[in-house]
């Protein structure tokens, strides 16, 4: 998340509705310390009028860490930490243990998790239901508007694609989507998003495949 | 029979759930059942305007949940047909003011004295609708034929089904035929191609339900029309009748043709 020029993760200053949020890299070890001291000096003017949240991401810590956190931050004063963010499910619980403000949702990232299935759903998707899976997934049925699949691998939708498929996420080029009638305004594949369809193109309500040319999104007519 | 609670929904704002309640609660009663329209949308009550009853709304069911009242008490009788009853929303407070679960006693309560609960939900997918759904067997999820209402129908089917409710149907309200024939407007099938439920009733766009919703007075006690044969068929369908349903194309066929006909004999 936070990474400069020259590769080493930083720690991020973000203003928010609630405060200033301090972004806490998940990958710093021993080196966060000086990090952490060297950022507080010199936001300390920004820091010393607002609020400050601290999110620690998917950080798993315990108590030495957060003393070694506290001293640090009361090193420098007037800082009011007003609470804390986290992803992570068992550092909320040692927030709560203690007593602290936290807040945060387990993130829902695709993560590999290396043996890859195919996920068939048997149904169609309403509006506003959104699944997402590692692997490939076949839809028995249409993806009405509003609906979203996304998938790090092949998606097959066996009915009318009207809401979102965003296949190939996270992954290489060589991804497809096939549709058995493509009526959606957006399709994605990808990190590429084709977002100029509509009712006039010549394959609109048609089988399609979606592809990758490498630079660009593909859309050719789904032929046996 | 035991009684039925059934929530009308729609997701989107302002595509008839309140009318439709209204005017299904009084057919409902009129055909001799024992019926309660509840006004589950708290802080921004309706149902007592549309059904013409302000006048005599003393307590609401925020003050049955809150034990200020009795049931009965809150209970507003409707004096021009049997059976027919109304429990109003408080004004004065917000969706917060109640949950799931007292929704869901609350509806044990009514349960006991009415065949039929119908429950107006309002607008939107957050707590609001949660609690008008909780205690209820069925739903009635309400559309109009735009792209706007039918994504929105789609959300709230797909929650009602995720809640279990059964069966879900649908009414499709404020149909033009004329407009549907140019192709400017949704189809029912199209409706129901997306929806994919079982369609309940159409309900023809009508200046009766303007003029009955100002005057307060339901469709059933006004004149015929034909969002009142409308509203009457879909009361029949939720009793088990099987009523065809109304062919709007054929009507407007029928009325092109008298109008043609009036022209000729005054020229």
């Amino acid at each position: 998340m936070a990474g400069n020029s020259t590769g080493h993760p930083r720690i991020t200053l973000k203003g928010s509705g609630k405060g200033l949020k301090v972004i806490i890299p998940e990958n710093m070890e021993e080196e966060l310390w000086d990090e952490l001291s060297l950022t507080l000096d010199q936001a300390s003017e920004l820091i010393e009028k607002v609020d400050i949240v601290i999110d620690l991401g998917e950080r798993i810590i315990d108590e030495d860490f957060l003393m070694k956190f506290l001293s640090k931050c009361l090193e420098r004063g007037d800082i009011s930490i007003s609470s804390w963010e986290s992803s992570n499910e068992k550092t909320r619980e040692l927030f709560q243990k203690l007593g602290f403000r936290s807040s945060g949702v387990e993130k829902k990232r695709i993560k590999p998790s290396g043996r890859e299935e195919t996920l068939v759903i048997r149904n169609s998707l309403r509006s506003g239901q959104r699944i997402e899976h590692d692997g490939d997934v076949i839809v028995l049925g249409h993806i009405n508007d509003g609906a979203e699949v996304v998938a790090s691998g092949n998606i097959l939708v066996c009915g009318k694609l009207k809401g979102l498929a965003h296949g190939g996420i996270n992954s290489g080029n060589d991804k497809i989507i096939i549709v058995f009638s493509l009526e959606a305004k957006q399709v994605r594949l990808g990190g590429m998003v084709n977002s100029y369809l509509n009712e006039d193109h010549e394959w609109w309500g048609k089988q399609v495949i979606l592809s990758s040319n490498g630079t660009s999104l593909r859309i050719t007519e789904l032929s046996i | 029979m035991d009684s039925r609670v059934i929530v009308i929904t729609s997701g989107k704002g302002g595509v008839g759930k309140t009318t439709s309640t209204a005017n299904l609660a009084v057919s409902l009663a009129k055909a001799g059942y024992k019926v309660v329209a509840v006004d589950a949308d708290i802080g921004l009550r309706n149902l007592d305007l549309v059904m013409g009853l302000e006048n005599r709304v003393v307590y609401n069911f925020i003050d049955v949940i809150e034990g200020n009242c009795r049931l009965k008490q809150a209970l507003v009788r409707d004096k021009r047909v049997d059976n027919l009853y109304l429990l109003p929303a408080a004004q004065t407070r917000t969706k917060d003011a109640v949950n799931p679960l007292q929704m869901r006693e609350l509806c044990t309560e009514l349960r006991k004295e009415f065949d039929f609960v119908l429950m107006d939900s309002p607008a939107g997918i957050e707590g609001g609708f949660q609690n008008a759904a909780s205690g209820a067997d069925e739903a009635l999820v309400v559309t109009t034929p735009e792209i706007s209402a039918v994504r929105d129908a789609d959300r709230i089917i797909g929650m009602l089904e995720s809640m279990q409710k059964s069966p879900i149907r649908l009414i499709i309200n404020r149909v033009r035929p004329s407009l549907v024939k140019e192709g400017d407007m949704l189809e029912v099938e199209d409706v129901l191609d997306v929806l994919a439920v079982k369609l309940i009733g159409i309900v023809p766009e009508d200046t009766s339900v303007i003029r009955s919703t100002n005057s307060g007075e339901p469709l059933s006690f006004g004149t015929e029309s034909k969002a009142r044969e409308a509203f009457e068929n879909i009361s029949n369908r939720l009793l088990g009748v099987d009523v065809p349903f109304l062919d709007l194309e054929e009507k407007e066929k029928g009325r092109l043709l008298a109008g043609l006909r009036k022209i000729f004999r005054f020229s």
